[in-house]
């Protein structure tokens, strides 16, 4: 159910891109999920593959690339790489961190194709 | 196939990004109303209409509260907050969180009250809520002591998300192999800065000081509004 849902917000997001171009049609689409996303990156492909069958009667294929969760830490101003969901800074020790990558599900690029 | 009939378009854009902006939109109106915004998220059974209810007695006739309830199905839960504060039943039918089209039709349902606190009380379930904001000032995590003290350790993201971790049924704790430190420890490994409470709703146990924190984040809310310039 929450895949489908972030699948149908996806779907949304690519439609609004796809409606700049007419004349197109979409190949393809690339998104980034981490460790905090709340993203499981084969049952969204799942969710999405659905979704696209069922309103285009072909699916779009969906591309997810898997990153490190990475925070700034704001006392020492390094990026860092979090472990385990160990939210304090291997550097110095500080506590208050935020996060730069990994913890959202974020759209990286549509391909677009022309229509023969 | 050619350069010409093919293009990439990057975007780079949190798909929930338009999701954000409008709880943004959304916290500042409540902010300026004087109202402060409270998203109970837990796993099912932990305790947050029994929370509510303790907390709705406990300010009778103090500050003005509204409830907006969301679960799966039934209205059961609203029925047993109604004697004590204005509430809305979300009915979600399968839905697994609330989003903020729910919350609006709730509110208007309520008649968009001005209210000193709006408490969203979240269906349960530790995973999906904790990727949506609803425009809440504190998203309030509850830890019934009979679920286990390692659930913090198990659900980073609703951990993480959350500003106050309440660990519930304390009255339970003989009983049960829970371990408060452990569970606190967990928590603030994930979430350094989040505030922890210990109470019993059934007994009324630590009931004073949640009322007070919350009271206390409220107040501050009001001194750091900015001036209006008239």
């Amino acid at each position: 159910m929450h895949e489908q849902g972030l699948a149908r917000s996806l779907l949304r997001e690519v439609k609004a891109v796809w409606a700049q171009h007419p004349g197109s049609t979409v190949s393809q689409v690339d998104v980034q999920a981490g460790p905090l996303s709340g993203v499981e990156p084969l049952l969204l492909a799942d969710a999405f593959a659905r979704l696209t069958q069922e309103q285009f009667g072909t699916s779009i294929e969906l591309v997810v690339h898997q990153v490190p969760l990475t925070a700034i830490c704001n006392q020492c101003r390094r990026e860092v790489t979090i472990e385990r969901f160990r939210f304090v800074c291997p550097e110095c020790g500080g506590t208050r961190l935020t996060e730069t990558q990994g913890d959202c599900l974020k759209l990286l690029s549509i391909n677009l194709a022309a229509v023969a | 196939m050619s350069e010409k009939n093919y293009q990439r378009v990057y975007i780079g854009r949190d798909v929930l990004a338009e999701d954000r902006i409008e709880a943004a939109t959304q916290r500042d109106l409540w902010t300026r109303q004087g109202t402060l915004v409270v998203n109970l998220v837990s796993s099912p059974g932990a305790g947050k209409t029994s929370l509510l209810e303790a907390t709705a007695k406990h300010w009778q006739g103090r500050h003005s509260t509204a409830v907006l309830v969301g679960d799966l199905e039934t209205d059961r839960d609203a029925q047993r907050l109604s004697p004590w504060t204005k509430v809305a039943q979300l009915t979600t039918g399968g839905a697994c969180h609330l989003q903020m089209p729910l919350v609006r039709s709730g509110l208007r349902a309520l008649g968009n009250p001005r209210v000193d606190f709006l408490f969203i009380e979240n269906v349960g379930n530790l995973v999906c809520p904790a990727s949506h904001d609803l425009g809440e000032h504190l998203r309030v995590v509850v830890l019934s002591v009979t679920e286990g003290d390692d659930k913090p350790a198990k659900y980073p993201k609703m951990f993480r998300t959350s500003q106050v971790m309440v660990i519930s049924k304390a009255d339970l704790l003989p009983h049960v192999p829970f371990e408060v430190d452990a569970a606190i420890a967990d928590a603030r490994r994930t979430q350094p800065e989040i505030a922890c409470l210990t109470l019993c709703a059934s007994n009324g146990a630590g009931i004073t000081p949640w009322c007070q924190y919350l009271e206390q984040t409220r107040q501050r809310m009001l001194e750091n509004l900015p001036c209006e310039t008239t």
